[in-house]
């Protein structure tokens, strides 16, 4: 018990840390020193060194925020529900129907005339991609039919994302796509902030009230059922919850894989098991973790953008397998 | 007056009807046994009795409530149900596990307070676990598991215990040490149903036993009119001696009839 304040102070210094690093570190040569005369006397910096600072840093920083708090949170919420260490968001086929929005937009060239078309256009597709789900995997609270229809949600959103770049007008349009695929955080604005905001907020609200629900949810389903947790309310909060976060946060990012995989099993621990301390302990984990990568991204950036999603998955893939055989060794 | 009570209660699984017309009851202090073969419906009973199920039809009442009415919170307070099996899914420590108990006592955010962990720590060391409190629930014994489970279910300090097979896996010692402790809860007021297969310590410590088989209740009543040699040997297809040792009622299967035989 009297651990849970220390790992929270550790990890909220930890995203602070992270953060400050996001604001100072950049392409051009701006930091601490400008930072500081922005915070005594806004008005004597130069022009193009205010918009680095809170046009260019300022929303990557809070967006990196945003995005790791999502994946982290809904990592951790759907490995409670299932009561599996290997789920991970996109599980449930959010992340390729958000993918799709995005990607359609560029297809039909309205992201180029209307640059904000694009992450509405990942939200409606993620937003939809709930509405199938729901559909598909109807009243019942069955895992295993949540599981598949989230497959197969997963499976036709990507033929269709494969079938846009197949189809590609030109080769410039199915690069676009293809970077676009690949999860960054690169050029975006405060406008991107406002528009993922909410259903971030909304998603993130519903998540943290599982808690509960998924501590009873560790004794199994019958037993959670007669402590009261009403299963039909719990599937619903987690799966709106996980489609609305992380629809916002793939229609702004792209994919960034194995956040929401690594970032609950690395501090399951530090929380004693409880799967409804883990989603806080996983939302500040998840947010360190994204905006760390991102920075890393940046130091290791010369000509050619590094993208984010490409690191998080070298990382994150050596990671799984150690996962596996380790959750192997457990079971044995 | 009738803590639990069923009525003409009849429940199905899909087209499957599992038990017919089932009238049974149980008052404060009571421990009632159900007994009966594999397949005999102990298990779907009890998860009707704790909510779990919908009757085909008759009804489960609760203080002469429809369970159905009950809110989930008044009946999660009322009632604590532990589910045969020993399957834990994440390894909480056993203090944390058995908190778990206290939660339908709990408001949404609030945390458990310094009585609540008084009752943890009393039940721990009643159930025999407090030795293991700060240990990871998987890193125990099938034995151990069965007696934190249990210590989680009466966490909940409820009314009613609805337990399946809480002996299943436990050394003689503790299998006792579990009766007894049952015997306790009684003692206090609980209204205890188990599902058991031990005919010795269901003779020695039930009040009143539920014999289920062939769909039915075959027979109900207090546990020396019920677990008669003839009566066993009806409902399980064994011939049964039954005695006394030192005062102490012994039941011992001594042949099976073979299942075609059973009435």
């Amino acid at each position: 018990m009297a651990k849970q304040p220390i790992l929270f102070l550790f990890l909220s210094g930890l995203l602070t840390v992270c953060f400050i690093g996001s604001l100072l570190v950049g392409p051009s040569a701006v930091g601490w020193h400008e930072w500081w005369q922005w915070l005594n006397n806004a008005s004597q910096l130069p022009v193009d060194v205010r918009l680095i600072l809170l046009e260019i840093r300022l929303p990557r920083a809070l967006l990196g925020l945003m995005v790791g708090v999502t994946l982290g949170l809904s990592g951790a919420a759907l490995q409670g529900y299932l009561r599996n260490p290997l789920a991970e968001p996109g599980l449930i086929g959010v992340s390729s129907a958000a993918s799709l929005g995005a990607v359609l937009t560029i297809y039909t060239g309205i992201a180029s005339s209307f640059p904000l078309a694009l992450p509405l256009g990942g939200i409606a597709g993620g937003l939809l991609s709930v509405v199938s789900l729901l559909l598909l995997a109807g009243k019942t609270v069955s895992v295993l039919r949540l599981i598949l229809a989230g497959i197969a949600i997963t499976s036709f959103a990507s033929a269709l994302t494969s079938l846009a770049l197949n189809m590609a007008p030109n080769p410039f349009v199915a690069l676009e796509i293809m970077f676009w695929l690949m999860g960054s955080l690169a050029d975006r604005s405060f406008e991107h902030v406002s528009l993922s905001l909410p259903f971030m907020v909304l998603g993130w609200s519903l998540l943290l009230l599982t808690a509960r629900s998924l501590d009873a949810l560790t004794l199994g389903e019958e037993a959670a059922q007669t402590m009261g947790v009403n299963l039909s309310r719990l599937r619903l909060l987690t799966v709106v919850g996980v489609a609305l976060s992380v629809g916002a946060a793939t229609a702004i990012s792209g994919t960034i894989g194995f956040v929401g995989l690594i970032v609950p099993h690395l501090l399951r621990r530090w929380v004693g098991f409880q799967p409804g301390r883990l989603l806080w302990a996983s939302a500040l984990g998840g947010a360190s973790l994204v905006l760390l990568a991102d920075v890393t991204v940046r130091l290791l950036s010369s000509t050619t953008e590094l993208k984010l999603g490409v690191l998080t998955a070298m990382i994150g893939a050596p990671f799984f397998l150690m996962l596996i055989f380790k959750t192997e060794r457990e079971v044995l | 007056m009738n803590l639990l009570q069923t009525a003409a209660l009849t429940l199905k699984i899909g087209e499957k009807t599992i038990l017919k017309d089932i009238d049974f009851s149980i008052t404060k202090g009571e421990i009632v046994g159900l007994m009966g073969p594999n397949g005999a419906g102990k298990s779907t009973l009890l998860k009707a009795l704790a909510g779990l199920s919908n009757a085909h039809s008759g009804q489960v009442l609760i203080d002469d409530h429809p369970l159905h009415t009950l809110g989930r919170q008044v009946l999660a307070q009322k009632l604590a149900y532990l589910p045969q099996g020993h399957d834990v899914h994440w390894s909480m420590s056993v203090e944390n596990l058995v908190m778990l108990g206290r939660l339908p006592h709990l408001k949404p955010w609030q945390r458990p307070s310094e009585k609540d962990w008084l009752i943890v720590r009393t039940i721990l060391k009643k159930c025999d676990v407090s030795q293991f409190a700060q240990r990871g629930i998987q890193s125990l014994s099938g034995g151990e598991r069965a007696r934190v489970l249990l210590a989680r279910a009466l966490a909940v300090q409820p009314q009613i215990l609805l337990a399946d097979e809480p002996l299943a896996g436990l050394d003689p010692g503790h299998q006792l040490e579990i009766m007894s402790y049952l015997q306790q809860q009684a003692n206090a007021g609980v209204a205890v149903i188990i599902v058991i297969h031990d005919l010795n310590l269901a003779k020695r410590f039930c009040h009143r036993v539920v014999l289920l088989g062939r769909q039915r209740v075959l027979d109900q009543g207090p546990v020396d009119d019920v677990m008669i040699a003839d009566k066993i040997a009806r409902c399980f297809s064994i011939q049964v001696v039954t005695g006394n040792i030192e005062q102490i009622p012994v039941v011992i299967p001594v042949e099976s009839l073979g299942f075609n035989n059973a009435e």
